[in-house]
């Protein structure tokens, strides 16, 4: 949230999601070294530099699909929300075991000629129209730029400035990093290791990242289907019985429009805010009222239930609605409010004869 | 002629990084607040990890800098709805192109 900005905003559960993150990596390294080692010997021995380039490589291809899978499980099953609250350090740290890898690549291939490694990285192999000897290096490079930006702008810094509409569409790139990175290594690894195990593995990783994409992305659609709820006036827009909100929760309805609010339940007052977190677009209707502020499910964001603002020194604010309660239904005027705007609480007791 | 093209390549990239550095250590020390008043009283550690940042995405950060002075306001995220159909979409999308790309890339082993 706002106020001046520190370099990470440490808390317990980020110190452990990180040191489970580095023993992770450590372990997965580790074990990689030992187990290739055993692997290839003999007629198919190689180096430790290229059994450390596979380990840093392979890593860096595992954390990427985790990473992926984080947000539609989240979105599938909300008890795993948890992963999601520091999912950007797994973000930066996949990019750093990522520039791992290159960098040992640039250094073993193209460190020891008389041209630059960068330039013999571009220049030793341009058979571009061939698939068997495309230079599946570049897809590799280019899909590490785009973890590079991801990394360098995932501070709350970018997310401010950028706005969080554009800093959003920038990191969705990841998407099009991952295809990259999928043929980086059908193009690449896969053509020189005949084993079968190595593209049962990478397709299993593709079917299980498309896979929960696909579900949790039929799955809003579907609940977005089941939320509509329609006009009953010109203005008036019939929500839920006021009876269904438990207190300190809220009911989520999509609008004619297609906007998503939230129906939250503070005691005897209910008010209508956005259901979409102004932070990363978290699902503020699965969040609850903690301390008297609508709390996000994802990563701990808070707002006011009455103007949908940030509770000082905060600057975050979300639109809001109007609401009232009619015969023991919950009616919402559609017209979004502009962000921040303090709207009077309907009470669910109120009886109103409009 | 690959080798002219990659050395064009590499001196570009390499420029634009380069300027990017240099632009990035001057807005640390005396843009960042004109564009983020949040950043008035920030660490040391904020400065230094908003430079990879600044350095790859300058002409934005310049083009932020020069409009500081015009006010903003980051604004708000945007409907939910039309964000999931977009990912879901992007899914449906892809997912046919990396499972094709994939049987093309065995095949032809
Ligand atoms: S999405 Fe991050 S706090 Fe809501």
């Amino acid at each position: 949230m706002s106020v001046a900005y520190r370099t990470v905003q440490w808390n317990a559960h980020k110190r452990v999601y990180d040191l489970v993150i580095i023993a992770g990596i450590g372990l997965y390294l580790a074990l990689f070294m030992v187990v290739g080692s055993l692997v290839w010997r003999g007629d198919h021995a190689i180096s430790l530099m290229i059994l450390l380039i596979r380990a840093f490589g392979t890593c860096s291809v595992v954390m990427l699909h985790l990473v992926l899978c984080i947000g539609p499980l989240a979105r599938l099953e909300p008890r795993m929300a948890p992963l999601l609250y520091n999912r950007r350090h797994f973000g930066v740290a996949t990019f750093l075991v990522g520039l791992g890898h290159a960098s040992l690549v640039l250094l073993w291939y193209h460190g020891f000629g008389v041209i630059s490694p960068p330039v013999s990285l571009l220049a030793s192999n341009v058979q571009y129209r061939s698939i068997s000897a495309f230079p599946f290096e570049m897809l590799g490079a280019i899909a590490l730029l785009i973890l590079f930006l991801m990394a360098a702008t995932s501070h709350d810094f970018w997310l401010a400035n950028l706005s969080p509409r554009v800093w959003k569409r920038l990191h969705r790139c990841v998407y099009l990093a991952y295809a990259l990175l999928v043929a980086h290594v059908a193009l690449g690894a896969l053509q020189s290791e005949r084993a079968l195990i190595y593209p049962t593995i990478l397709g299993a990783g593709v079917v299980l990242v498309s896979g929960l994409h696909l579900a949790a992305g039929l799955r809003e659609n579907r609940r977005n289907r089941q939320r509509r709820v329609e006009a009953v006036s010109e203005r008036w827009i019939n929500a839920c019985n006021a009876t269904d909100i438990e207190d300190g929760a809220a009911v989520t309805v999509t609008l004619p429009t297609g906007e998503r609010v939230a129906v939250y339940r503070n005691g005897t007052n209910l008010s209508a805010i956005s259901d979409r977190c102004a932070h990363q677009g978290g699902p503020l209707g699965e969040g609850r009222i903690v301390g008297g502020c609508v709390t996000c499910p994802w990563h701990g964001y808070q707002y006011r239930p009455e103007d949908g603002q940030s509770p000082p020194p905060y600057t975050e604010k979300l639109p809001t609605y109007r609401a009232t309660v009619n015969a023991g239904r919950v009616m919402i005027d559609p017209l979004a409010l502009p962000p921040g705007t303090r709207v009077e609480p309907a009470r669910i007791d109120e009886v109103n004869d409009e | 002629m690959a080798l002219l093209i990659a050395r064009l390549i590499v001196i570009v990239l390499g420029g634009y990084a380069l300027i990017g550095f240099i632009f990035a250590i001057a807005f640390v020390i005396s843009g960042v607040e004109r564009v983020d008043q949040n950043a008035t009283g920030s660490t040391r550690g904020f400065r230094l990890i908003i430079i990879p940042g600044v350095a790859g995405l300058w002409p934005v950060v310049l083009a932020k800098w020069l409009a500081a002075r015009r006010g903003r306001h980051a604004g708000y995220i945007g409907s939910a709805t039309s964000d999931m159909s977009l990912h879901l979409r992007w899914w449906l999308v892809m997912t046919p192109l990396l499972i094709l790309a994939f049987i093309v890339a065995l095949i032809n082993r």
